[in-house]
């Protein structure tokens, strides 16, 4: 049976739940997990997969239909139980706008308590599953790379944000497929292959970790190759040959339903049913075990060794340009100046436009600069969000945070220019409630959500408009500093920064990913105390000793200088 | 028993391919053969071909795998594969899928001959190596012999002269065998003796589908993964175990075996001692085959047989009548029974272990047919609280606390304890909270058949009974039947009723009742 609640809350709908229960007898007793499904398409065929799935693992199903954009914020609710859920329960949330600022809050009424939570993206994979508010609470997050946009660089993207618990369908799918090739290279007498070539579709997220499983297990260097031409329509993995010196293992799929193996000596080859699996098949092997999948983590880690350096996110853009003006005052009309027109352009292509701010003093004074440079470039401010590239983790009024150092400035005035206060994201403080890693986690988490699937997965992309930075003396940008073990934090979206150089010690960062998903980046510096960081700065990306070297736009890169800091000042 | 992936056959190398935390990866079988005898019966039509054929599907059977089937009918390859296409689709579990089949019938292969026949077997050698040549099933072959045990020693004799028995250098050779095994110690003895004369000990694996069943490994994931039952699983807090198998149906058409043989040498040897064993050994070291096993069997060697066989256990026999809507005939008057026959349908018996957990505990066991219902279930009934801080009327509805696992139908655990009925000032009854399989997991879990075969092929043998337990158990039976044979006569007991009196008296002078299960 089904009910629907308009306009609800949590609670009313784990009240109607229970009430449900007494009154048909439906019982959550036997339920052995709370699966979250987070879709931001079609609910309809994760729903059944699920379904599916329940009959072997019984759920408690809630799916999140999230519609961050709608124009009103509430929350509708769909429960089915009985006959139109299976074995299990499903909720179904249909959260629309600010509603979903709080993701977590909405679901945990409805966690069976105690049962281990599952949390699965049928499409959209979070910039780092362990760091989504709701990952960070499941044991298991199920991911499938293969249903993004870009399969390939999710998959990277998920490796960078790799924790224990992660795994993915692109891994599950090859499950027949590793236990034919595990019985195949039983086969005696047995030895170490010479040679190891797996073919199937270039961008296919499994074959890279069917090759990375054969190169991890065997220690033989696994050769990726296309499909033979005329499969061109092929997806997955093709064939896999293990050469070894008393002949050829092979196994090649030549059909939807079969593959053929062919063992040393015999050229025939035997047909082996093995159809393509369901969404379903492929659920009920993750929930069969709720414990972390070690191998897919190393294999994962075998697959893309070697992107880890957080350079390559800087790598291969523009080069930085330098715009050299008199002092600190001409450094921050000039940049305003021109990240209002660079704002302008923006909302004539798009109908949203981000900025990021920073804070320090010439970033301060930048701010100040922007609500008359905005309304000469003609910016309609209802249309732009406001983000922070970092911020001290202190009380909301404390004179060191950098919103705080904006708020008469820019803040009000943009206010009473209609800007609504949804658009400016400020980060969390500690009068949030929060402590500072899940405040990170929530910062990052609201840039995901903005996002939809486009930033931060991918080096390449971008989210922000516009991207401020100041650079400090010892050359670090947001809160990512030299030589700090903190700005390594790849995988999430905003990081939290402990034992910060400078003072207050703790901060939440954007990290070097989100930093550098920027069509444009301005460094803001004044003063001969920075000249070092500057001329460090130009010497090529090196993000673990110069931060300020390894952030640059997809567009531009200008590092907005006064004469002291372009080390002129001495009439040079 | 565990999913640890055993080492490779033959071998001791280690395949780097499987990772014992790659719980993903699928155990299949290496290249393999079997053989079946007797694959036209019922138990091959029903439950063996189909369980084959659910492995294929599943991917858990090498693609070379070869199927001979070997009997008197004058068939082709075609024909037994016609007649494996009809077992398969009318009885597999997971649907029946052309491409499947088409994948299996690749290794069908049928020998026309009888038992006696040694050119038979010789036409056998040949064609089992035929599918080591051409279909690569590496000289791994197993022999199922789904035939009367009479039949045995023709069956192992040709064997062994064709050298069909002898493995080469690292291929195996087994010989899988159902119960029962044997009648009594003596001819289980026998039995063996042939069988073992052909094959190593190891070689011989005994199919009791009983332990296939999940729910009988649950038992031991029950007792020993939870600390929340162990401490209370002895006689200081339980008072006695109830392990019951009932069915509702009568002999059917098992009527040339089972009379002379009886409910007691039927599944009390086996299936009720298995149980009984799982329930009160120690805890293995391990899950493996041989620490299993000598748990079972130290328990098995620790029960003790009451001194009065006539006073605690009991006989019975159905007579006709009504049944549950259904008019039935009495045993005696079913197909192929004497009118004097006294084999017992219903056998109930009182068995002490002598163990310091379970010293005092009577360990109370019934099988029967045309009982109250279909169920195999096992109570552990635990003593009553030693003082109730409530008025003796308040508790007056409460019952002994129970832990009851159910093994078949609907598997499940439940337990019974006190509880406050609501709105009432203070009164505490009994309650049940239940934990159904069904419910949780079993939608998927495969056939015991399968579960066994594969393991089988696998070599992997903790569900597989010896010749050591198979002897344990019939000494324990041997002296109640020689007892019945002598002095007791099965007493008459409705159709669709919980058995005789005598098995009502019997607990009834222990001052306890059967459990209605």
């Amino acid at each position: 049976m089904i009910t629907t609640l308009t306009d609800t809350t949590a609670s009313a709908i784990d009240k109607q739940m229970i009430e449900m229960r007494e009154t048909f007898g439906a019982n959550t007793i036997g339920r052995v997990l709370t699966l979250i499904i987070i879709a931001t398409g079609d609910i309809e065929e994760p729903l059944e997969a699920a379904i599916a799935a329940s009959h072997e693992h019984p759920a408690r199903v809630i799916v999140v239909d999230a519609d961050p954009e709608a124009d009103s914020s509430g929350l509708d609710a769909e429960i089915r139980v009985g006959r139109d859920a299976g074995a299990g329960e499903i909720v179904i949330l249909h959260a629309r706008g600010d509603v979903l600022w709080a993701l977590d809050t909405l679901v945990m009424a409805l966690l069976l308590p105690d049962a281990p939570i599952v949390t699965w993206w049928p499409e959209n994979a979070p910039g780092s599953p362990v760091h989504d508010v709701l990952g960070s609470m499941s044991q298991r997050r199920i991911t499938d790379s293969a249903a993004c946009a870009d399969p390939l660089a999710t998959l990277k993207r998920l490796r960078r944000g790799y924790a224990s618990g992660d795994s993915d369908f692109a891994w599950a799918r090859l499950t027949r497929w590793r236990g034919l090739v595990a019985s195949a290279y039983e086969v005696p007498p047995i030895s170490t292959p010479t040679r190891i070539e797996v073919s199937g579709t270039v961008d296919n997220p499994s074959v890279a970790l069917m090759a990375g499983w054969l190169e991890h297990t065997l220690g033989v260097e696994a050769e990726v190759l296309a499909p033979p031409a005329d499969d061109s329509d092929f997806a997955g993995v093709h064939s896999v040959r293990l050469v070894r010196t008393d002949g050829t293992i092979d196994l090649t799929r030549v059909d939807d339903a079969s593959i053929v193996m062919k063992l040393p000596g015999d050229n025939t080859g035997q047909h082996v049913t093995m159809p393509r699996r369901t969404l379903a098949e492929l659920l009920t092997e993750e929930l069969r075990r709720l414990d972390p999948d070690e191998v897919y983590g190393e294999v994962l880690a075998t697959t893309y060794s070697s992107i880890s350096d957080a350079a390559t996110f800087a790598d291969g853009k523009p080069e930085p340009t330098d715009l050299v003006v008199s002092d600190a005052e001409a450094v921050a009309a000039a940049a305003a100046e021109a990240s209002a027109q660079q704002l302008a352009a923006a909302l004539e292509e798009r109908a949203l436009a981000h900025l990021v701010l920073t804070g320090g003093t010439v970033g301060t004074k930048t701010a100040a600069a922007l609500p008359d440079a905005l309304e000469k470039a003609g910016v309609d401010v209802t249309r732009v969000h406001l983000w922070w590239g970092d911020e001290r983790f202190v009380g909301p009024d404390s004179e060191e945070r950098n919103e705080v150092g904006v708020r008469a400035t820019l803040l009000e005035p943009l206010q009473r220019a209609g800007m609504p206060v949804r658009n400016i994201h400020v980060m969390p403080s500690p009068a949030d409630g929060m402590s500072l890693d899940e405040a990170a986690a929530w910062y990052g988490q609201q840039l995901d959500q903005m996002g939809g699937d486009e930033p931060f997965r991918t080096r390449g992309r971008a989210f922000f408009d516009v991207l401020m930075l100041g650079v400090g003396p010892d050359g670090h940008v947001a809160s990512l500093f030299p030589e700090h073990r903190d700005q390594r934090q790849v995988g999430a979206s905003a990081c939290a920064v402990t034992d910060s150089p400078k003072p207050p010690p703790e901060r939440i960062s954007l990290t070097w990913p989100v930093l550098n998903s920027a069509r444009h980046v301005a460094l803001l510096v004044a003063g001969e105390e920075k000249a070092g960081a500057v001329r460090d700065g130009h010497e090529g990306i090196d993000p673990w000793a110069v931060p300020a070297s390894a952030v640059r736009g997809l567009e531009s890169t200008t590092w907005f200088l006064d004469e002291a800091a372009a080390g002129r000042s001495a009439g040079a | 028993m565990t999913d640890s992936p055993t080492p490779l056959a033959g071998t001791d190398a280690p395949n780097p391919l499987r990772d014992p935390r790659d719980r993903r990866l699928p155990l299949i079988a290496g290249p393999s053969s079997m053989v079946m005898f007797g694959v036209t019966g019922d138990l091959a039509r029903k439950k063996l071909l189909p369980a084959i054929y659910d492995l294929t599907h599943r991917g858990l059977l090498p693609p070379s795998f070869g199927l001979v089937g070997f009997g008197r009918r004058d068939w082709s390859d075609d024909d037994f594969a016609e007649y494996v296409r009809k077992s398969v689709s009318e009885h597999s579990r997971t649907g029946f899928d052309e491409s499947v089949f088409e994948q299996l019938r690749g290794g069908l292969r049928f020998v026309t001959g009888t038992f006696d026949d040694t050119a038979a077997f010789e036409k056998l050698t040949e064609v089992v190596g035929e599918l080591d040549r051409t279909r690569g099933t590496g000289g791994n072959h197993a022999f199922y012999l789904s035939i009367p045990p009479d039949a045995f020693p023709k069956v192992c004799g040709q064997l062994a002269n064709s050298g069909l028995n002898t493995p080469r250098d690292g291929s195996w050779r087994r010989v899988v065998i159902e119960k029962p095994f044997g009648h009594d110690l003596e001819s289980a003895r026998e039995l063996n003796d042939v069988v073992e004369k052909v094959f190593r000990p190891e070689d011989v694996f005994r199919i009791d589908h009983y332990l296939g069943k999940e729910t009988v490994q649950n038992i031991l994931a029950l007792r020993f993964s939870n600390q929340l039952f162990e401490p209370i699983w002895n006689a200081n807090y339980v008072d006695h175990v109830q392990i019951t198998m009932a069915e509702d149906i009568g002999i059917g058409s098992r009527a040339g075996y089972y009379d002379g043989i009886g409910t007691a040498r039927d599944v009390i040897q086996n299936h009720l001692l298995q149980l009984l064993a799982l329930t009160a050994m120690e805890e293995p070291v391990t899950f493996r085959a041989s620490d299993l096993r000598a748990e079972k069997e130290k328990v098995l060697a620790a029960v003790e047989l009451p001194e009065d066989l006539s006073a605690h256990t009991a006989r019975g026999q159905y007579v006709g009548g009504w049944q549950g809507g259904e008019e039935v005939r009495p045993y005696i008057e079913e197909d192929g029974i004497p009118a004097d026959s006294t084999t017992e349908t219903f056998a109930a018996m009182r068995l002490d272990i002598a163990t310091r957990r379970w010293a005092g505990v009577p360990f109370y066991l019934r099988a029967g047919k045309r009982l109250g219902r279909r169920v195999t279930e096992i109570a552990v009934v635990f003593k009553r609280a030693p003082f109730l801080p409530f008025r003796s009327t308040d508790t007056a509805d409460l019952g002994q606390n129970a832990i009851v696992i159910r093994v078949q139908p609907d598997e499940g655990v439940t337990m019974r304890f006190g509880s406050k009925v609501p709105g009432t000032q203070m009164e505490v009854r009994d309650v049940t909270m239940d934990f159904a399989y069904g419910m949780n997991f079993t939608e998927e879990s495969p056939e015991a058949y399968e579960r066994l075969i594969l393991d089988m092929l696998l070599g992997d043998p903790p569900l597989f009974p010896r010749q050591k337990e198979v002897e344990l158990s019939w000494q324990i039976l041997d002296p109640i039947t020689e007892h019945w044979a002598q002095h007791l006569d099965p007493s008459p007991y409705r159709p669709g009723t919980w058995g005789p009196d005598t098995a009502h008296e019997m607990l009834a002078r222990d001052g306890r009742t059967w459990r209605r299960p």
